[in-house]
């Protein structure tokens, strides 16, 4: 089992000592592969998951009574997140060497990217706490390596940067959390956790401390309210690196983290109250802003942000299961979504900004059904994958009584649709808005870009039959499979008839969406225009993300630098430089002071001498 | 009563000497004033009662040193002294005072005690010379023949030339 | 009997003006002197606590130092001598290399 673990990383450590030297071809073989044969171990080892096994690796920490192991939880849920993640990954990497193929730092990405999967596999594999923090530092790791992977770019540096920055707040948060669980748990295992916070043994109050602590993390990590500003920035990486970290993968980890406390969070009510909060809040917001963006990628990267507040907004009222399946669907239809995208970067030679895009329908004919069936997905379109999950979702929220959320949430869902179909009309319908130049060069992509699309799409299609609606069916294979990691089981009961009426409201909410994106543009193109003209204010408060990273960079940045000037200049230059300096002039002025007494003059000489005669005498006397 | 007078006496010309090579200009005859104040010593010491020092004061300090002494002022060709100069000469005043004041310390109780013994005979020092001090007087010896030969090599150098 | 003050008290004066002749003449030669006045005093004053205390030790010490005194009158006056010859050196003002 732990052989999962060894591939990607065995691939990773071989490209960074050795990969100047190897051939693009051998790379884009070797690491795809590593990835892959993770992918057919845990398949093979899939039947063992539903026991929920514990391979102990190694005894790491072992002190008083503490004591950390590090051993690899093989349960229904880490089983099918990690059947996902290789799969996906793998289907990336091989997009990747077509993507990258002109690139020449080929072997570093590929690096990377292998010591990316392992460090997430780490994450979903760990058993422990403490051991799934070291795969999300490490992934946060990556993520910086790849967001900056050009470096040359001062915008790709900095968006790197702030990615770290950001994701170290929230693991402050984290740690701390950490640190009061092994303070009242004794252990760090989530299974004692989820049992120490079920039969009581942790108090309530504080546990709820610690599950907003933990939170924080999360938001840093999956990019909600407060700390999601990193993500757009993260555009700045390559596409596949969007498509990998923060579509599939990395930001998932903060959902997969409170799944994985369950047993803390449903004890907690505060805390899971506010992670419902923030989780529906996020995805309205990120929404909004999504309407508006011009590039391609930041669409995309609000729409991650929106789409991953469902996850949390479904976590955070108990729905553990529909959040992981969202998280499985999603990754499905946004990857596909991201690399569709980088298609057709890759094809516009390297132009994101949408509005000199248009009418490459006809030019990427794969790229433009892969694409739309990733559309039609997001948008909850029933039949599609997307529509099954998110549907789970505010199902779950309407009859848990949380309805001025589902309410949130059902609006967000036709904001979905409108800004997903408006990427979609913009970029492959109408006229083209390209000039002629770039018009020349257009091209479908190649196998090794198009064939990942296919599958992901055939992914994104057919992935949600595995848990059908309440209405339909009492039992989901889904459901039933990951019952088991509930630790406070908990029914909610879904009432047929109202189940029905709600899913046909969102259905058409998400039809109503792509109809309003037609009309806007392909039907009467002018008409965005005129609006932003009609609510300036709004249109320009939607566009600049409601001016949240300069609010940031004033309130947080401008202090911490100004301030550092300041004790620069008051405290470190006089005190410190002034004591350093000092003590130079110091012996400076001693010696100079000294050296008077060599005169050269055998009488001062003797005078000396004489003096220390009588000095000597007057200790002798004095008794000394 | 005798005794007194005679110390006095000698006393007297001893620091009038000390005085003379001290204001004196001319070398030669400081020198010469160093011969008698050296001489009046020996008288004291004989006085106090130790004769075969006043001897030996005689025949080594006034005797060869001097004349050593002698010899080599005749050697430089102008030769003046200088004056004590009390320009700078505070630091000085100031070593004296702390001088001075550390001997208020001294327990001058032997002041008060009578000399004793009457005369030191030449048989009794030789006595104690080689029971109890034969070990320095060998290590003086060679002291000596260390000096010699030093003196030798630095006058053979100077005939080198 | 003679007062055993005064003998300090000459012993110690001819002291001071001793050092006071080391110390004011510039000549080798004269410095030399003012050594030997000092070395005298002392010789003294030796001999005088050796006769209060009835041993001998003093008297003995007395024996070291004029030895001692003679060859470094010998030393010096070949040094004094040598410095002269070969450096043109009359005074201790000349001696200035040591200046820092």
């Amino acid at each position: 089992m732990i052989f999962v673990l060894i591939f990607p990383l065995a691939s990773a450590l071989f490209l960074v000592l050795f990969g100047k030297y190897l051939s693009k071809k051998f790379i884009s073989i070797i690491s795809p592969f590593s990835v892959f044969l993770s992918f057919l171990t845990s398949l093979l080892f899939f039947s063992k998951a539903s026991e929920g096994i514990v391979y102990n690796v190694y005894n790491w920490i072992s002190v008083g009574n503490l004591n950390i192991d590090i051993a690899l939880k093989w349960d229904p849920l880490s089983s099918v997140m990690v059947l996902m993640v290789t799969g996906v990954s793998f289907l990336i990497h091989v997009y990747a060497t077509g993507y990258m193929h002109e690139d020449n730092s080929f072997s570093r990405f590929f690096a990377y990217m292998n010591l990316f999967t392992f460090f997430m596999l780490v994450l979903v594999l760990s058993s422990s706490i403490v051991m799934m923090f070291v795969g999300w530092e490490g992934v946060g790791l990556c993520s910086y390596l790849l967001i900056g992977f050009w470096f040359e770019k001062e915008s790709a540096s900095k968006a790197g940067m702030k990615a770290f920055i950001v994701n170290r707040i929230g693991d402050l948060g984290f740690l701390i959390g950490i640190f009061w669980i092994l303070y009242i748990v004794r252990r760090a295992n989530f299974d004692a956790i989820n049992k120490a916070a079920v039969s009581g043994n942790i108090p309530l109050a504080i546990s709820s401390l610690i599950g907003v602590l933990l939170f924080i993390g999360a938001t840093g990590k999956s990019a909600q309210i407060p700390l999601y500003v990193w993500l757009p920035d993260a555009m700045e990486g390559p596409t596949p690196v969007s498509a990998l970290i923060h579509a599939a993968t990395m930001v998932t980890a903060g959902v997969y983290m409170i799944v994985r406390l369950n047993g803390l969070f449903s004890v907690a009510h505060t805390a899971s109250t506010v992670v419902a909060i923030v989780g529906v809040f996020t995805a309205f917001y990120a929404a909004t802003i999504a309407i508006t963006q011009n590039d391609i990628k930041k669409v995309l990267a609000y729409s991650t942000i929106s789409q991953i507040g469902y996850m949390i907004f479904a976590a955070g009222i108990g729905a553990y299961t529909a959040a992981i399946f969202h998280l499985i669907t999603h990754a499905f239809f946004k990857a596909l979504l991201f690399l569709g995208a980088g298609s057709v970067i890759h094809a516009m030679g390297g132009i994101q900004d949408m509005r000199k895009m248009g009418g490459l329908k006809k030019h990427m004919p794969i790229t433009f059904w892969t694409f739309l069936v990733a559309g039609l997905a997001i948008s909850g379109v029933p039949g599609f994958a997307g529509f099954f999950s998110k549907d789970e979702i505010l199902a779950s929220s309407y009859f848990t009584g949380h309805r001025v959320l589902w309410f949130i949430g059902i609006i967000t869902a036709l904001l979905t649709a409108f800004y997903i179909f408006r990427l979609i009309f913009m970029t492959f319908y109408g006229k083209e808005r390209m000039d002629d130049e770039t018009k020349h060069h257009l091209h479908e992509s190649p196998k090794s870009m198009t064939i990942p699309l296919i599958i992901l799409a055939f992914f994104a299609a057919v992935g949600g039959y595995v848990s059908l609606p309440k209405f339909i069916s009492e039992h989901s294979i889904w459901e039933e499979y990951l019952h088991k990691i509930v630790y406070l089981k908990g029914e909610i009961h879904f009432l047929h008839s109202v189940e029905i009426n709600l899913t046909l409201l969102s259905s058409s909410l998400a039809l109503l969406g792509i109809l309003i994106a037609w009309y806007f543009y392909v039907k009467r193109t002018e008409l965005p225009i005129v609006m932003a003209k009609k609510v300036p204010f709004i249109y320009k408060l939607l566009l600049n993300k409601y001016y949240v990273d300069e609010i940031y960079e004033f309130v947080f940045v401008n202090s911490f630098v100004y301030g550092s000037e300041g004790i620069y200049d008051w405290f470190d230059k006089p005190v410190i430089d002034g004591a350093v300096n000092g003590s130079g002039k110091l012996a400076n002025f001693t010696g100079k002071l000294l050296a008077k007494l060599q005169t050269g003059n055998i009488k001062d000489y003797i005078y000396s001498i004489l003096a220390g005669v009588v000095i000597l005498l007057t200790l002798i006397l004095m008794g000394v | 009563m005798l005794e007194t007078i005679v110390f006095l006496v000698l006393a007297l010309i001893i620091t009038g000497g000390g005085f003379y090579i001290l204001f004196s200009k001319e070398p030669v005859y400081s020198v010469f004033s160093l011969v008698v104040s050296l001489l009046a010593m020996a008288g004291i010491f004989a006085l106090i009662g130790a004769p075969f020092l006043a001897a030996l004061q005689i025949i080594i300090y006034a005797g060869a040193g001097v004349v050593m002494i002698v010899m080599a002022v005749m050697f430089y060709k102008n030769e003046r002294n200088s004056l004590l100069k009390l320009k700078k000469g505070w630091f000085g005043a100031i070593l004296l005072v702390v001088f001075l004041l550390n001997l208020l310390a001294i327990d001058l109780s032997f002041g008060k005690m009578k000399l004793s013994g009457g005369q030191t005979s030449t048989k009794e020092l030789s006595l104690e010379f080689f029971k109890n001090y034969i070990y320095p007087f060998e290590l003086i010896s060679i002291l000596i023949l260390v000096g010699v030969v030093g003196v030798l090599i630095l006058a053979k150098r100077k005939e080198e030339e | 009997m003679i007062c055993g003050y005064s003998i300090i008290l000459l012993s110690f004066l001819l002291f001071l003006i001793g050092i006071a002749i080391f110390i004011s003449k510039k000549s080798f030669i004269m410095m030399l002197v003012g050594a030997e006045f000092s070395l005298n005093a002392i010789n003294l004053l030796f001999v005088f606590f050796s006769k209060v205390k009835g041993n001998l030790d003093g008297q003995i010490f007395v024996i070291f130092t004029l030895t001692v005194a003679a060859v470094e009158v010998a030393v010096g006056i070949s040094i004094a001598v040598l410095l002269y010859k070969k450096h043109k050196i009359e005074s201790r003002d000349d001696l200035k290399e040591l200046k820092g």
